[in-house]
This record gives C-alpha cells, structure tokens and sequence, in this order.
C-alpha cells in the first residue's frame, strides 16, 4: 500500500496537513525520516521561544537555541510567555532568539512587565516590525486588572492609565500589520493617537482585539477612522454606553465582534445592531456581564428581538453568555439565521419550545452547545426530526437532560462524533449511551 | 443537449455533457476560448478509468453552487477547515488509496476545488488520530528512526505548538 500524502507535490501535499489538528501534525512527524523533512514547515510554521524545559531550569538558556538554530526559519510566529519564564537574563535570550527567525510575521508576548518603550525596540528594532502583520502584546497584571475593570461601576477617567507613547512609536512602526491584540489597561492612546494608526501608520489593518483597554477614544477613533475593520474584540472595555452605538453604523465591513461585556442598559447597541449594516458578519459572540444577573423583566428581553428583525444571511456563528431571551427571541434566531453552523448558549435560560425549534429550524448546524445546568427541561424539547444532518458536536451540559431523549434522533445523527453530557448526570450509563451512538468520543462536563 | 468529446491520455474518447464538464476550470476556460474546434479535448494525463469517476462528481454536483470565495478569519486563528464529508461524496470516495492518489492530482489539474477538497480531507481522516506507530501499521511504512532519534525529535517538537 502507497501512503498516498507522501508521493504528492507539495501544493497537494500542504492541503492534506492543512485538515490535520496539530497534535496528527506532530504525530506524523515521528512516523519516518522523509515525512519527518516534509513536516518540518508545518510544525514549527508556530515556535515558542522557550521550551518548559528551560523554564524549568532542567535546560540552560544556551542550549535553548538550538532548536531555534535548526528549525527557526520555518517559524513565522512566535510566542513568548514572560510571565512562566525562569530565564536568567530574558532580555538577551529573546533578542539572540529572534536572529533565529528570519521570518517572523506574528509575534506574541505574554507577561510584559516594563513600560514598552524601554525595551521592545531591542527585540524589534525597525527592520524586523516593518515585516509584522500580527502583534499580541498581553500585560502582565491582566487578570487582576481586568477583573476590576469588569465591574460596575467602572473606575473614574482619572483612574485610567495615560496614553502609552511607547505603544505609539512601536504600532506607527508596523505598516504591514492587520492583526493587533492588546491585553491590559495599561494599553491606552489617545483619540489623535489611534486615528493616526488607523489612517496612517497601520493602512492594513483590518483585525482588532482588546481586553481592558478598549475605551471611549478607541470606539470614536474606530467610528472615524477604521471602516475597513473586519474583526472587534471588546473585553473588559471601559466605553459609555452611547458611544457603542457608533459601531454598526461605521463598521459595514465587520465580520466578525465579541463583546463582553454586553452592558445590560444605557447602551443603544442592541437597538442599532442590524443585518442591513453588518451584511457581512459571520460571528457574533454576546456575553452579559457575570457580575450581574441578566434581566428578566420584558422591556430589556425585547432589547433582544431588535437585532434579529433582519435575517443575518452570512452569520455562521452565535455565542450568547448570561443573557435571558424570550421565546419569540429564539424564533428569531431560529428562523433569521439560516446558515449558522456554530451555535453556542451558556447561561441562557431556554425552554422546550425554544430548544427544539433551533433544532428543528437550523439546517446547516454542525456544532451546538447548550449549557445552563439551571434549565427544566424535557424529552419534548427535542424535535422528531432534526433540520441539519452535518451535526458532528453536540453539547447538552444541562442538570436534568437524560441522553436517552437522544435515541430516538440516532438515525439522523451519522455525522455526530463528540457528545458532551453534564458531569453529574449519568443515567443512563454511559456505556447504554456508546451503545447507541458507537464512534462517538463521549465526555462529560460542568 | 450540448455535449463535448474528451480524448484521455490511454487514448479512449468519452462524450459528456457539456453543463456537467464545465464544472471542471480548466476545461471551462478551454471551452470559452473555443480550444476544442472540430477535434476532442486531449487530457494527457488523465485516463478514462479516472474521467469517468470524476464525471460521475461532476454529474452529481452539477447544480452546485460555487462558495463565495470570502476569505474565512483562518489568518487569526489558524486553519480552520469544515470537516464534514457528505453522505453521498463519502460513499464516492470509498476507493483504493491508488484511485484516491489519481483523483487528488486529476482534480487540482482540472481546477475542481471540491473534490480535490474530498479527496485531502479523505487522506487527512486516514490519519487523524492515529499514533505515528498506527499510521506505520495502516500504511506498510517502516520505521526508520533509532529511539535516540525518536526521543530527540519529541524534544524538539516541544518548542512547536499550536494556539
């Protein structure tokens, strides 16, 4: 028998590993010598600049080039976590780290400590930022700012952190970069100081993820100066209500948001988001603050039918967190998102009804995940008949949800290969449960 | 019914509809640019055996619609392709890994981004999942590395990873 992947030229060859996880990747790295060679680019295309064996101490920072030495030209991204890191001197480890990756596109680095204009430029000087298409710079303290951030009410303007110049000098430095990602309220500019970005210094950039240092300027900025934007990522942002308000109106292009969190009122971005002004988008992901219970009262789960007036004819995925919608909200979603594919729910109170018209109403569904142990449901809210026969992930994490409801839909579940159940409901035996769905990979969860 | 005359490299004419064929890129373009005159189409590098198979796709998927060609949010997060194999295109594929091999390259050279997408995603499932020793068992690949070797590449691989 031929191993058919081996013989191909190379366009054909990198489409095959292309629908392979890593971990095969990797794992058909250790099969052979020549699969090994060809694997190479495909495997370190992402390299760390510091293995745990280093940072364990079980390796010195010296040694640790030398797989950088051998492998670091097929890296383009590199990722560096500080915050893990036991290296001795970490400023000369990564600057000889980086002569090793000539073709360094992305790079990622965790746990920064100093202000950036002290020391980055080392790493970065001109010559290597002018190549960058992807920056994620993640501070150090971010979990414990964000959290505080996250809560109401939000710290007052004199509390924020002050533009950071030095993150000015390095963006205005990257005119090839579409991606950026900023972790920490440490990462603030001004109005001024974004607009340039957008207009001037970054023409391409077209991907944007913050988490605790999206502000006022950065939305107003966006509104005025970032239509092409094609991704948002807002995460423990510090913006008034209103301003939100500006995004569907002056991003059409926006593919892809994320937001968290929703703020629950005095906002009118519910009210203004619309299919007709992101004709385009294809992920929305909504999540209600967790320090708040959502509200249930009428007027803020009507807030809800507003963006579904309109079909969303391109939207493939829809992640709701923490939010109460009413029956008719999920009539909607059901009806006026035809091609989702990816659907999930956490914390979202739903009812037979609702459940089984998403199931009886999405054609095109592959993934679904449904978890909110609070749910009373029953064997009614699943329907005789499925809409969509791609479904391939199932995820049912609720309290009283029994896996034989499932039985009956087996026929129309062929693709369905994972199943994942809540942890503390296990009748029937999860064996009855692999009876009837053999080749399927079972698991459980909280 | 508007037809075509294909002349395939083991020197076999076949006749096929010319809706169904111009699903093909390459034998599209050919067609538009009115290459094929009085005479067949020649395919030198694809057999009868491998045309009637991809005629059959073809005839199949002949109402397709083609994707939008958008480009997916892969430059953020990586590949991240539909694994979903049809029922029916499942049960085409069902073939010997030699016939798969001549699908693959007759697909790409005939610009039939659909099946060659069957057939790599066919090729990548033989592999999913499998230990390196599985996938030496399933494909009679003998193994060449010493465990020194072995266990020297897993170190390496640390420094790969995937986020």
């Amino acid at each position: 028998m031929t191993f058919v992947p081996l013989d191909l030229p190379e366009e054909l060859f990198g489409l095959i590993i292309g629908y392979l996880p890593f971990s095969d990747r990797v794992g058909l790295s250790l099969v052979n010598r020549p699969l090994r060679e060809r694997l190479l680019p495909y495997v370190f295309y992402q390299t760390k600049l510091a293995s745990t064996a280093i940072d364990q101490g079980s390796m010195s920072d010296e040694d640790g080039h030398m797989v950088l030495r051998r492998h670091g030209r097929y890296a383009c991204r590199v990722y560096c976590d500080f915050l893990q890191s036991r290296l001795a001197d970490r400023d000369a480890f990564l600057t000889e780290s980086l002569r090793h990756v000539p073709h360094l596109r992305r790079i990622h680095l965790r746990g920064l400590t100093q202000p950036l204009a002290t020391y980055i430029p080392r790493y970065l000087p001109p010559s290597r930022t002018s190549h960058l298409t992807h920056l994620s710079l993640t501070h150090h303290d971010k979990y414990r700012d964000a959290s505080n951030v996250s809560r109401s009410p939000p710290p007052s303007s004199s509390e924020l952190y002050p533009p950071d110049r030095g993150l000015f000098r390095i963006l205005a430095r990257c005119p090839r970069l579409r991606f950026l990602e900023l972790v920490g309220p440490r990462f603030r500019l001004s109005y001024p100081q974004w607009t340039q970005l957008f207009l001037y210094h970054c023409p391409q950039l077209i991907h944007l993820r913050t988490r605790a240092c999206g502000d006022d300027n950065l939305i107003h900025a966006i509104a005025a100066a970032l239509p092409r934007l094609v991704t948002l990522q807002l995460s423990f942002h510090e913006i008034e209500g209103p301003t939100l308000a500006l995004l569907p109106l002056h991003c059409p292009n926006l593919r892809s948001l994320f937001m968290y969190p929703l703020p629950v009122r005095q906002n009118h971005l519910l009210e203004t988001m619309d299919a007709q002004h992101w004709p385009r988008l294809r992920y929305l992901h909504l999540t209600g603050d967790y320090y708040e219970r959502p509200p249930t009262d009428i007027a803020a789960i009507a807030r809800y039918l507003c963006p579904f007036r309109h079909p969303w004819t391109n939207l493939q995925t829809l992640s709701l967190d923490n939010v109460s919608l009413g029956d008719l909200v999920w009539e909607q979603i059901a009806t006026r998102c035809p091609q989702l594919k990816d659907v999930t729910f956490d914390g979202c109170p739903i009812t037979d009804v609702a459940l089984r018209r998403l199931l009886e109403r999405l054609p095109r569904l592959e993934r679904f995940r449904l978890r909110n142990i609070e749910c009373e449901l029953t064997p009614a809210c699943l329907p005789k008949r499925i809409a969509s026969d791609r479904l391939y992930h199932l995820a049912m994490i609720i309290k009283d949800f029994q896996p034989s409801w499932l039985f009956h839909l087996q026929p129309q579940l062929s693709h369905l290969r994972e199943l994942v159940l809540f942890k503390f409901n296990k009748k029937p035996n999860p064996r009855e449960v692999q009876q009837y769905f053999p080749g399927v990979t079972i698991s459980f969860d909280s | 019914m508007s037809t075509v005359q294909i002349l395939t490299s083991d020197g076999q004419t076949v006749t096929v509809d010319r809706k169904v064929v111009s699903k093909a890129g390459v034998i599209d373009s050919a067609l538009a640019s009115g290459a094929e005159g009085n005479s067949p189409l020649k395919l030198d590098n694809i057999s009868a055996s491998v045309l009637e198979k991809i005629i059959e796709y073809l005839k199949h998927h002949v109402d397709d619609q083609p994707d939008d060609g958008e480009d997916s949010d892969d430059d953020i997060d990586g590949p991240r392709r539909d694994p979903i194999i049809d029922t029916w295109d499942a049960k085409f594929i069902e073939v010997d890994l030699e016939l798969l091999y001549e699908l693959i390259l007759a697909a790409n050279y005939l610009d039939i981004k659909p099946l060659l997408d069957l057939g790599c995603k066919t090729v990548a499932n033989m592999i999913k999942g499998k230990t390196p020793e599985e996938i030496r068992s399933h494909f009679n690949i003998p193994a060449d590395f010493t465990p020194e070797e072995e266990e020297q590449i897993r170190l390496e691989n640390e420094w790969a990873e995937d986020r």
